[in-house]
């Protein structure tokens, strides 16, 4: 089994949390796993670019050229990206920010409105979230129970509160695509 | 601090994190830096674990502070380490050399980034010559070793604090951007404290014979005298500590030689090639010094051919071409800037230099 | 015919002849710090930080444990000791070059840490063992082999008084300028030395003694010209005395 992913988005969109999340996760469930982030120079706003890969053997190289699953949070990124998805793999794109299609054929095209999720529970910060429970059910690779495991673990420092609207945001992305 | 699994101690982290882990855990308690990207989360790791395991972190004015600090800190009894990326490599360079005259034992760690001059902050590996070349005024080298993965990072550093303890000589950690911002799984289950000798240090004179720590090596032939001693110390080193990793070379044509995370996209690009019957391998350089030369030239001798692959524009080939000793073509494939290699253009460099076999 | 000892050298002062020059101010005080160190017993329990200049060959002369510096790095070589052995005495001892100039950053940064160190700062106004050129303290007017018409302070700036420029910072605790041209004043040199070594037990934090020296090699002048000249024209740009004492040692 190997999974090679790539999750992008605008800088401050939480997308090197979604890729320690994934790693994490993967990581409950048994798999090698590997996380790489590549930081815009600027603290936010920039561009955001992590790689996630989860397998079953020892990971070579956690830098690749084609991936398995892109997950895309913004308009940019989607255009940018759609290419680098392997034939017959697939594409998780934000919706919410997007506003063209893809026009990549031959891959699994799924859209989330990650973002209009996140709003309706009065966060769009944690689109990122909604997208993790996409991210479960489409590649299969762990479950919704690790992935809320994974933030039990990761997220140490933050209030019951917060933690309930990241879980719950996590279960709606995982509802909308199953 | 709380494991990430249950059954054992694994933990997930990034490689910067996993390197000052790994430190403490192995006695380092003092630590010594200056902020600068991408080696910020391990002074920042250090700022919260060191005070919490009874040793010193103390963010240091400069780098050239930190490594001076460093220095009085090994000339009194400590395990001390500092971290910076290149352009700090450079402001620490003065200290590296009094540390290695003084024959003191440190442990610096270089997150390199591209450069020269302020480069920028992406992945690189820029510094491979100043570290192995010299790494500072003088007659002396540093022990250089250039850990690939996280796990690397951790087993790396302790490796390193080992060897400048054995050989009272700076140890460098040659990493880059891309490894200390890795996130992996890492084990520190191994990792015991190391044991610490302090009998030439200077912590007051407590016997008749006082302690004196100093890089000023006196007249000529004293100085020459401490030159050749350092020179058989290198002798000894890499004699029995010499450390590479092979990956499929027993039938291959073309030897790459890459090390660091380099190695490890090689790997890939080697896995590839081989799905098209390409007879290639990998020489990987655990210690870049001491450089292993004889495995080098041993598969050179039997016909191989080489391709250094590098994240700089080609600091590692004439290491390569010495080993070789022109029993064999040596090629180079690089990217500098920041641009990390990938499988895919490795994999494309490997096909312009073999023949394919079905 | 009884003979009587009615002084010695210290025990601590060893090694061989001092290197140093006719009338140089540098034996003095490496005598008083040997005296001081067998005084309080404390042999045992201080390292010493020596630098770049002339008392390079400080450790050579003096029978404890040292540390060799760098130049100008001494003050954080002296931290990595400190903080080693927290309980110890710790010391640097540095010229003008080395402490103002290129190790001004390192002075700074333990006076704005208040680094519980003492630094021994030797000011003659000259840069001694490089052959008489400009220092940080070099007087206006002073003719140096850099400043070879006397030095203008219109491209170099004025000489620089460093106790009152830290005087200041909380951490700094313990501020003094002495000079070593007369009994009297090597006496409170030595009263000084001693009282800041025993602050570091009592109330840690930086202290410095300024020790005004002479240089006559490089000032071209006769010892005892030279000991006109600090304290006719250095002493009147550098005053003696207490800049800052903490408060309950008054």
């Amino acid at each position: 089994m190997l999974n090679e992913m790539l999750i992008a988005g605008f800088g401050g969109q939480g997308i090197v949390t979604l890729g320690k999340l994934i790693a994490y996760a993967g990581m409950l469930e048994g798999r090698e796993v590997s996380c790489y982030t590549r930081y815009g120079a600027e603290m936010r706003g920039g561009t955001a670019q992590c790689t996630v890969i989860l397998s079953s053997d020892a990971i070579d190289s956690p830098v690749i050229d084609a991936y398995d699953t892109v997950v895309a949070m913004n308009q940019p990124s989607m255009t940018l990206f759609q290419n680098k998805v392997k034939s017959s793999g697939q594409l998780i794109w934000n919706r919410s920010l997007c506003t063209s299609e893809p026009d990549k054929t031959g891959i699994d095209l799924v859209g989330v409105d990650a973002t209009t999720i996140a709003t309706e529970l009065n966060n769009p910060r944690i689109a990122n979230m909604v997208a993790f429970g996409a991210i479960a059910v489409k590649t299969g690779l762990f479950s919704v129970d690790s992935a809320i495991t994974a933030m039990k673990k990761r997220f140490t420092r933050m209030t019951q509160d917060m933690f309930e609207l990241n879980q719950a945001a996590v279960k709606r992305g995982y509802e909308k695509c199953a | 601090m709380e494991t990430d699994n249950n059954s054992s101690e694994v933990y997930l982290m990034e490689g910067n994190e996993a390197i000052a882990e790994a430190a403490i855990r192995a006695g380092c308690n003092h630590f010594y830096g200056y902020p600068i990207t991408p080696q910020n989360e391990l002074i920042e790791y250090m700022s919260r674990r060191m005070p919490e395991s009874g040793g010193n972190f103390l963010q240091a004015e400069s780098e050239l502070a930190s490594i001076h600090m460093v220095f009085g800190a090994a000339a009194a009894g400590g395990s001390a380490m500092t971290s910076t990326s290149s352009p700090g490599i450079s402001l620490m360079l003065e200290g590296i050399s009094h540390l290695a005259a003084a024959e003191l034992p440190c442990v610096v760690v270089d997150v390199m980034r591209a450069g020269p001059g302020n480069g920028n902050i992406f992945p690189s590996q820029s510094d491979y010559s100043l570290a192995t070349k010299g790494g500072g005024h003088g007659d002396f080298h540093n022990i250089v070793l250039a850990p690939a993965s996280v796990q690397d990072m951790a087993d790396h550093i302790v490796l390193a604090f080992e060897l400048a303890e054995k050989y009272r000589n700076p140890a460098m950690i040659l990493s880059d951007g891309l490894v200390g911002h890795l996130t992996e799984k890492v084990s520190f289950e191994h990792i015991k404290r190391l044991p610490k000798l302090n009998e030439w240090c200077a912590r007051g004179a407590t016997e008749p014979e006082r302690r004196v720590v100093k890089s000023s090596l006196g007249l000529e032939s004293q100085c020459e005298a401490e030159n050749l001693k350092f020179a058989a110390k290198y002798e000894d080193l890499k004699k029995n500590h010499t450390q590479w990793n092979t990956f499929m070379v027993d039938d291959a044509e073309l030897i790459i030689v890459a090390f660091g995370i380099a190695s490890r996209i090689c790997r890939k690009a080697i896995k590839l090639a081989r799905q098209e019957n390409i007879r290639v391998g990998l020489i990987q350089p655990i210690t870049l010094f001491p450089f292993p030369t004889d495995v080098i030239s041993e598969f050179a001798k039997k016909g191989c051919r080489f391709l250094v692959a590098e994240m700089n524009l080609g600091q590692m080939v004439s290491d390569v071409e010495l080993a070789v000793n022109g029993a064999a073509d040596v090629r180079f494939y690089g990217r500098s800037g920041g641009f990390v290699l990938s499988p895919e253009e490795i994999l494309s460099e490997i096909r312009k230099h073999v023949s394919r076999t079905s | 015919m009884d003979n009587k000892v009615l002084a010695t050298s210290p025990k601590l002062f060893f090694g061989p002849p001092l290197h140093y020059c006719p009338g140089c101010s540098h034996g003095i005080v490496h005598r008083l710090l040997a005296e001081i160190v067998e005084e309080l017993e404390i042999r045992e329990k201080i390292v010493g930080v020596s630098s770049v200049g002339c008392s390079a060959r400080l450790h050579m002369y003096l029978d404890f444990d040292f540390v060799k510096s760098s130049h100008g790095r001494a003050p954080a070589v002296a931290t990595g000791v400190r903080r080693e052995l927290p309980k110890h005495n710790i010391f640097t001892y540095q010229g003008d070059g080395d402490l103002l100039s290129i190790g001004l950053s390192e002075a700074m940064s333990v006076a704005i840490r208040g680094e519980n160190i003492l630094i021994i700062f030797i000011n003659n106004a000259i840069f001694g063992m490089t052959g008489g050129q400009m220092a940080p303290t070099t007087l206006v007017g002073q003719k140096s082999t850099t400043t070879q018409n006397g030095r203008n302070p219109d491209t170099t700036g004025y000489p620089l008084r460093f106790p009152e420029l830290i005087a200041p910072l909380p951490g700094v605790k313990y501020l003094t300028r002495c000079a070593v041209d007369s009994p009297k004043n090597v006496r409170k040199t030595k009263k000084s030395l001693t009282f800041a070594l025993n602050l570091q037990h009592t109330n840690p934090g930086l202290s410095l003694v300024e020790i005004l020296s002479i240089c006559p090699t490089n000032l071209h002048l006769s010892p005892v010209k030279s000991l006109d000249w600090l304290h006719d024209d250095l002493v009147s740009y550098y005053p003696l005395g207490d800049i800052k004492v903490p408060e309950e040692e008054k």
